[in-house]
């Protein structure tokens, strides 16, 4: 059965009986299809931005609205949500970013999709409405919910309306880099990138075939973006061309020429994500976010099982979802 | 689950602890307990049976087996300098202090990590950090006191956080032990991270100490700015500078902190410390940009203008760095300087939107009013975060319930204009009757199972967050039955 409510009091009724399995999904960019007998709940039907504050530095939508129409509401007033997912298709939903910690390379001031998620509204496993987080960018009222629903693929609750910080479109951008066919020397100069004192809002090692290519995202103030290229220069870190190439690498599909593989490579390939420390030497195609510790990479045969979930955070799941509805066919360890 | 208050089980708890730690760890005297019955919230003591120090996550191991085995309560704590009553233990029982937990366990500059005990004092891990020209960005006024494992359970910010952060957005990594005296490894902390680690850690940072023993904390350093520029800007009403903190951020700059002092607490400072703050305005505004010097110069310009576009008396940059630290000395100061011109005070942490920082210090000048009280205001006004202190004379009963009345009566103010509680203090023993206002049924019973799935017994700092409700053993100490002294004055 699938149900596609165009409301809060819809997703609650639908979810009103407790015992039946529900898969849930956004815009359906990589939700999996529900399994036999299970509720198939798209959430694409809430959309909206209720409010926008400009001066509070907040946003608050539905959580089916399209990231497009998100970022469209934002521009007029020259802001933007600080994380640059990757929207394939167009489909990609604010809920569905959030629920898949989908946050992609770029972060301004290093906040990441758990870092801008401020407040929601959920349903639970038990057909509870709750309000979690609060409206405004600083708050320590009560357990911090929002973080853990971060991630959280439609597992531990249905999201119905989401808070979330937004920042000012920087006024200008550039991407400079370095390429080699030798590793060390392309990691140096990306750790040298990252200490330029104009903090790169992304800082990635992109290796494959041999090659390597370090680039980092300069945002700010024109002169101070100026001023940067020029010390990145310095550095051995030069502007990617102006024919378009540089164009190729800002933003969304910058985040998706580098940690979102948009043709994944053909199986029986597996893609596999650490510490930056343990990143694999013989993979494909790898991608390190230098700022952020940690690698993506594309290695031969089949990914190890994912370390088990612990009984500790089993516990909590059962918190948000007692009756187990929301794995619907996930088994125990789903996420 | 009261405390254990009669004699024979408190000797036993006693003699179970000091087989179990090292003799220096355990304090059962009463004098040497007393310094553990209040926090920096004064009025809310209470006092633990005994007093444990454990070393190490073995230690703190082995003492919470002891409380599990005797279902006796555990409170921890780092230094006391909490503002919402969250350290002292209100049911008894075991007090865990992580004052023996003071090492720097690593600090890596290439990935810009530092693995901490959590008694480390907070500004000692910027201190290791310097040499990288790299520092830890949250930054309470406490900080050359407060631990980083109280940063943790409160999630602490201050003044620079606007910009970075506060100490949920770094960190990376958890030990914490819970009741059932169960280690967890957490995010960089474990040898194998689950995907659901950093939801877990989410959790576990501000749970005020409900969840159990942070024992080893992960955080990033961000480095140092190349550039910071402060200003001063002087207004003739704090509605104006409340609108010159939203013309800021509406000229699309976020700058590292935005500090707004009102007249009473500026005269305090200027009495205390000699700050150089003026002395003529009713409000003062302590404004930083921090960057590349060409980022800094750039932002420059727009945040004179918008600084200037309320009816300022004045606005410019620090004269030299000596002025800008003297600024800064004297605003992080600013509690202690309005203890010396009063006879007691009370904190308060409410959030507002920033667009609506006029209006709510406007209605919070008119509570003050109808009160008869002072009330000072010290605010991290570029995130709405509002520190409204409440003087009285601690000696007066009726003061003192005028002045308690009045606090929450500007938490509600806060709730009614669309903010929260509490940016930063936590909820703790003193706003945990509000909890409701802010969170309905459904959601609390949501935070109960939580509590729940790390401490099914609710042992673990009772009496702290959510609402005394109907259970037993919950016994309030009533408010002014102890001096209501800051003991950070
Ligand atoms: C091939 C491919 C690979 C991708 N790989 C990654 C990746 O590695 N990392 C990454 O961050 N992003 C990745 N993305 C992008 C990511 O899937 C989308 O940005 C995000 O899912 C939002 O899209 P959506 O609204 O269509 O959500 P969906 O794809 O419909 O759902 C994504 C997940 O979120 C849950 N969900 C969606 N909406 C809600 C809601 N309102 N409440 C509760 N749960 C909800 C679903 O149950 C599902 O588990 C990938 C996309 C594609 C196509
Ligand atoms: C003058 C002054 C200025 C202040 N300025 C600020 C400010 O600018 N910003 C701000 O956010 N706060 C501020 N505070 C409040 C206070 O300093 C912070 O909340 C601080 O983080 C508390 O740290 P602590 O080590 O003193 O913790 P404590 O007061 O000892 O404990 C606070 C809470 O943390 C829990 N806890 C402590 N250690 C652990 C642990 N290892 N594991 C689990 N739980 C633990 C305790 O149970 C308690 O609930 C200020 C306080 C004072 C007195």
């Amino acid at each position: 059965m699938a149900v596609r409510p165009d409301n809060e009091a819809g997703v609650v009724a639908a979810l009103g009986d407790a015992s039946t399995p529900v898969r849930i999904r956004g815009g359906g960019t990589s939700a999996v299809a529900a399994p036999e007998g299970a509720l198939d709940l798209a959430l694409d039907g809430l959309t909206g931005l209720v409010e926008h504050r400009p001066a509070d530095l907040i946003a608050r939508a539905r959580a089916g609205t399209p990231l497009h129409e998100i970022a469209a509401s934002l521009a007029p007033h020259g802001q933007r949500l600080p994380v640059a997912a990757w929207d394939r298709d167009a489909r990609g939903t604010i809920g569905g970013l959030f629920a898949a910690g989908a946050d992609g390379l770029r972060a301004r001031l290093g906040f990441r999709a758990r870092d801008i998620l401020l407040g929601a509204r959920a349903v639970l496993g038990n057909g509870d409405l709750v309000t979690v987080g609060a409206n405004v960018v600083k708050s320590v009222a009560g357990f911090d919910v929002p973080k853990v629903l971060v991630g959280s693929r439609g597992t531990l609750a249905a999201l119905t309306e989401v808070t979330f910080r937004v920042e000012a479109v920087p006024e200008s951008t550039a991407t400079v880099g370095f390429e080699f066919d030798d590793l060390d020397p392309v990691l140096d100069r990306a750790r040298a990138a990252w200490s330029l004192s104009l903090a790169p809002s992304a800082v990635v090692v992109v290796a494959e075939a041999g090659r390597y290519r370090a680039a980092a995202l300069l945002e700010g103030p024109r002169q101070a973006v100026t001023a940067a290229v020029d010390d990145a220069a310095t550095l051995g870190l030069h502007r990617f061309a102006e024919d378009g190439s540089e164009q190729a690498l800002s933003d969304e599909r910058w985040v998706a020429a580098t940690a979102l593989d948009a043709s994944p490579p053909p199986s029986p390939l597996t893609r596999i994500t650490g510490r930056s420390g343990d990143a694999p030497m013989d993979a494909h195609r790898m991608v390190i976010d230098v700022a952020r510790g940690r690698f993506t990479a594309w290695v031969d045969g089949h990914a190890p099982p994912p370390p088990p979930l612990t009984p500790l955070f089993e516990r909590v799941r059962v918190a948000f979802d007692p009756t187990g509805r929301f794995l619907a066919g996930r088994g125990y360890g789903a996420r | 689950m009261g405390g254990l208050r009669d004699h024979e089980s408190v000797s036993e708890l006693v003699r179970r602890l000091t087989a179990a730690l090292p003799p220096e760890a355990v304090l059962s005297r009463p004098e040497e307990r007393l310094v553990y019955a209040c926090d920096g919230q004064t009025l809310h003591p209470g006092e633990a049976d005994v007093v444990v120090l454990p070393s190490s996550t073995a230690e703190v191991v082995a003492a919470l087996r002891v409380a599990r085995d005797l279902g006796v309560p555990v409170v921890p704590r780092g230094a006391g300098t909490g503002l919402s009553g969250g350290a002292i233990a209100a049911h008894g029982g075991v007090l865990l202090g992580t004052a023996r937990m003071k090492t720097i366990l690593a600090v890596d500059p290439v990935e810009r990590r530092a693995r901490l005990q959590p008694g480390v004092v907070n500004i000692d891990v910027s201190r290791a950090a310097a040499p990288h020209g790299l520092r830890f960005a949250p930054d309470p006024s406490s900080q050359v006191a407060c631990t980083i494992g109280g940063n943790v359970a409160e999630n602490s910010g201050g003044p620079h956080t606007l910009r970075l952060g506060v100490t949920t957005n770094h960190v990376t990594g958890l030990v914490l032990v819970t009741a059932d005296a169960e280690v967890h490894r957490l995010g960089e902390c474990a040898e194998s991270p689950t995907t659901a680690d950093d939801g877990l850690i989410g959790a576990i940072v501000g749970s005020e100490g409900l969840f159990g023993v942070v024992t080893e904390i992960v955080v990033r350093l961000v480095p140092g700015a190349e550039e910071v520029r402060t200003f001063l800007a002087s207004y003739r009403s704090v509605a104006d500078a409340a609108r010159a903190v939203a013309a800021v951020i509406a000229a699309g700059v976020v700058p590292a902190a935005v500090e707004l002092m009102d007249r009473l607490a500026v005269r305090a400072v200027e009495e205390h410390a000699r700050a150089g703050f003026p002395l003529d305005a009713e409000a003062v505004l302590l404004v930083e940009l921090e960057g590349s010097v060409a980022e800094v110069d750039a932002l420059q310009e727009p945040v004179l203008a918008a600084l200037r576009a309320h009816a300022a008396i004045d606005a410019r940059a620090a004269e030299d760095d000596d002025h800008r630290a003297r600024m800064w000395n004297g605003r992080k100061q600013a509690l202690g300087a309005l203890g010396k011109i009063s006879r007691g005070y009370y904190t308060h942490d409410g959030v507002v939107p920033p667009s609506r920082l006029a209006e709510a210090l406007e209605r919070i000048a008119e509570i003050g009013r109808r009160y008869g009280l002072r009330i000072a205001s010290v605010n991290h006004a570029g995130d709405g975060n509002l520190h409204p202190l409440i003087l009285f004379d601690r000696a007066d009963a009726d003061e003192l319930r005028r002045a308690a009345d009045a606090g929450r009566e500007i938490l509600s103010t806060c709730l009614d204009l669309g903010g929260s509680l509490t940016g930063e203090h936590g909820v703790g023993s003193e706003k945990r009757e509000l909890l409701d206002r802010q969170f309905d049924e459904p959601t609390r019973a949501l935070f109960a199972r939580l509590r729940r799935a790390f401490d099914p017994d609710e042992r673990m700092n009772p009496g702290k967050l959510f609402p005394s409700g109907s259970r037993c053993g919950e016994g309030r100490v009533p408010l002014g039955t102890k001096a209501a002294r800051g003991g950070w004055l």
